[in-house]
C-alpha cells in the first residue's frame, strides 16, 4: 500500500492536488490526517453524504476555532471573530437559513440571466484593451476584473475604490488561505477586516436614506424588519465581496488554463459556442477553484465503519470527489460535453454556493468571448505558482500571449 | 376547470440545498439521500410553486399544468 504523507502544503500537493488526492482516495478514502488534525474524505459518495447532512455536521467555523483558542488568543482575533462569525457560509441554521432565504432571490438563475448583458459589456471592454497588446496576465488583467465589477455593481458599491477593496479582501484571504508562508497572517487579516468595516459602515448609513434595489438596500430593509444588527449587514456585504470575486476569478483562470493545455479544447469551444454551459460545468469539475471545505461533527457519527468523534473536523475534498472514477468515467480527462456531470464544485446541501449561477454565467461569458476573439493563448512561462492554500486552487499569476483572430 | 399541477425534481441536478423545502414545505420534503421529493403537488398555491421553481439554484424543479385528461 502506498504510504500517504500528511503534509497538504508541500509544493507537489499544492501544484498538483489531484495526484495526491487520487492516491489518498485509492489507499484510504476516509483518512485521519495527523498534521492537519482531522479526517480527510475523498470519495464522492462520502463527500456528498456529509455535505447534505446539516443535522450531524456543522459549518460553524468560528465557533469551533474559538474552542481551540485561549481567551488571550481570541482577543487577538477579535475583529475577525466579530465579522466572520456572522458569515452565513460559516453558520448553521437558523441564522444561516434567515440570510440564505433573504439573499437567494438575488442570485437565482433567472435573475442572473438579466445580468448577462452587463457581463458581456464588461468582458468586451476588457478584451478591447487587451487584444491589441497581444499579451495579458490573466489573473489580474482579466479574471479578477470581471467578477469584481459585477459584484460591486450588485452590492451597490463605488467601483473607483476597487483596488482598495481588493487589497483588504486579499488581507482577509490570508486567514482562509491558511498561508503557511505568512507568519503575520492573523495581524494582516485583522487589518483587512477592520479597514473593510470602516469603509462599508458609512456607505450603509448613507444608503439608509436612499434605498434602491441593490444588495445593501435589501439587507437594510431586512434589518428594519428585525433580527439583523448593523454588524450582520456589514459582515454579509464583506462576505459577498469576498465570495463574489475570489472564487470566480480562480474559476476563469483555471478554466482558461485547462482549455489551453488540452489540444483542441480552445478551438472546440470557439467552433461550437453552444457547448459553453456543459464546458463550464466540466471546468468546475476538472479543476474548480475550491479544493476543500470543512465540517465539524456535532455528535459521534459513524461512516463506513469509521467513527468521527463529536467535535472532530473533516476536510471535505471536493476536488477529489470530482475525480472519483466511481462517479465519473475517465475522471482525469477533460470532456467539454460531459453529461451527466453531477460535480460538487459548489458543494452540496444547505451551503451550496449561493453565487453558483452567477459564477457559471460569468465564466461562460468570459470563456466565450476569449475563445471567440483570441487564438489559443500560450503561456509566457511554464513556471506557474499556486497560492499555498489547503482550500483554494488559485494561481498567483498567469502571463500569456495570444493573437487576435483574423 | 383548472388543469392538474405536475411537479418534478430532476435528481441529476438536485444537490439538496433544501430551499424548496423551506419555501413550500407542504409540497417538498427530503429523501434519505438528502434530495428533494414531491410529497403533495397541490400543497400550496401555483404562485408559491412557481416561486420555489425559480429559487432553485440548480433549476432542478419543473412545474407544469397538464390538461385534466
Amino acid at each position: 500500500m502506498t504510504i500517504i504523507h500528511d503534509d497538504l502544503m508541500t509544493p507537489e500537493v499544492i501544484n498538483d492536488p489531484h495526484t495526491y488526492y487520487r492516491a489518498l482516495r485509492e489507499a484510504e478514502p476516509i483518512h485521519y490526517n495527523e498534521k492537519w488534525g482531522g479526517w480527510v474524505l475523498t470519495n464522492y459518495d462520502d463527500v456528498v453524504q456529509v455535505l447534505r447532512d446539516q443535522y450531524r455536521f456543522s459549518s460553524d467555523r468560528m465557533g469551533f476555532l474559538a474552542r481551540e483558542l485561549s481567551e488571550e488568543q481570541k482577543g487577538g482575533y477579535a475583529p475577525i471573530f466579530e465579522v466572520l462569525s456572522r458569515w452565513f457560509v460559516f453558520a448553521d441554521p437558523p441564522f444561516h437559513t434567515r440570510l440564505r432565504l433573504l439573499l437567494n432571490p438575488l442570485f437565482t438563475p433567472k435573475i442572473v440571466g438579466t445580468f448577462r448583458p452587463m457581463v458581456q459589456e464588461i468582458v468586451t471592454g476588457l478584451l478591447d484593451t487587451m487584444e491589441p497588446r497581444g499579451r495579458m496576465e490573466v489573473v489580474r488583467d482579466f479574471a479578477y476584473q470581471v467578477p469584481m465589477s459585477v459584484i460591486l455593481a450588485l452590492i451597490g458599491m463605488p467601483d473607483l475604490d476597487r483596488e482598495k477593496i481588493k487589497h483588504w479582501s486579499e488581507q482577509i484571504g490570508v486567514f482562509f488561505f491558511i498561508r503557511a508562508d505568512e507568519p503575520r497572517r492573523r495581524e494582516i487579516a485583522c487589518e483587512g477586516v477592520t479597514s473593510m468595516v470602516d469603509y462599508i459602515r458609512p456607505l450603509v448609513e448613507q444608503r439608509k436614506n436612499d434605498l434602491n434595489d441593490d444588495i445593501i438596500s435589501v439587507l437594510i430593509r431586512a434589518q428594519q424588519e428585525g433580527g439583523l444588527d448593523d454588524m450582520d449587514v456589514i459582515s454579509t456585504i464583506i462576505l459577498l465581496i469576498f465570495g463574489g470575486h475570489e472564487t470566480t476569478m480562480n474559476l476563469i483562470t483555471n478554466g482558461t488554463l485547462a482549455l489551453m493545455r488540452h489540444p483542441g479544447a480552445w478551438e472546440k469551444l470557439h467552433d461550437d459556442p453552444s457547448i459553453v454551459e456543459k464546458a463550464v460545468e466540466e471546468l468546475l469539475r476538472y479543476d474548480g477553484s475550491v479544493k476543500t471545505t470543512v465540517r465539524w461533527a456535532k455528535e459521534d457519527v459513524e461512516l463506513k465503519g469509521t467513527t468521527f468523534k463529536k467535535g472532530e473536523r473533516l476536510l471535505i475534498a471536493l476536488s477529489a470527489a470530482n475525480r472519483d472514477p466511481a462517479q465519473f468515467s475517465n475522471p482525469d480527462s477533460l470532456d467539454l460535453t460531459r453529461d451527466p456531470n453531477a460535480h460538487v464544485a459548489f458543494a452540496h446541501g444547505i451551503h451550496t454556493c449561493i453565487g453558483g449561477p452567477l459564477a457559471r454565467m460569468e465564466a461562460q461569458e468570459s470563456l466565450l468571448a476569449m475563445t471567440k476573439r483570441l487564438t489559443c493563448p500560450v503561456l509566457e512561462t511554464d513556471d506557474l505558482h499556486y497560492v499555498p492554500s489547503v482550500i483554494h486552487r488559485a494561481l498567483e499569476k498567469m502571463p500569456v500571449t495570444f493573437k487576435k483572430r483574423s | 376547470m383548472a388543469g392538474k399541477v405536475r411537479v418534478t425534481v430532476d435528481h441529476g441536478k438536485c444537490v439538496g440545498t433544501t430551499i424548496c423545502v423551506l419555501t413550500v414545505p407542504k409540497v417538498f420534503a427530503l429523501d434519505e439521500r438528502g434530495q428533494a421529493i414531491v410529497i403533495d403537488p397541490d400543497g400550496d398555491t401555483i404562485d408559491r410553486l412557481r416561486y420555489a421553481e425559480e429559487q432553485c439554484p440548480q433549476s432542478a424543479i419543473k412545474i407544469g399544468i397538464s390538461d385534466g385528461e
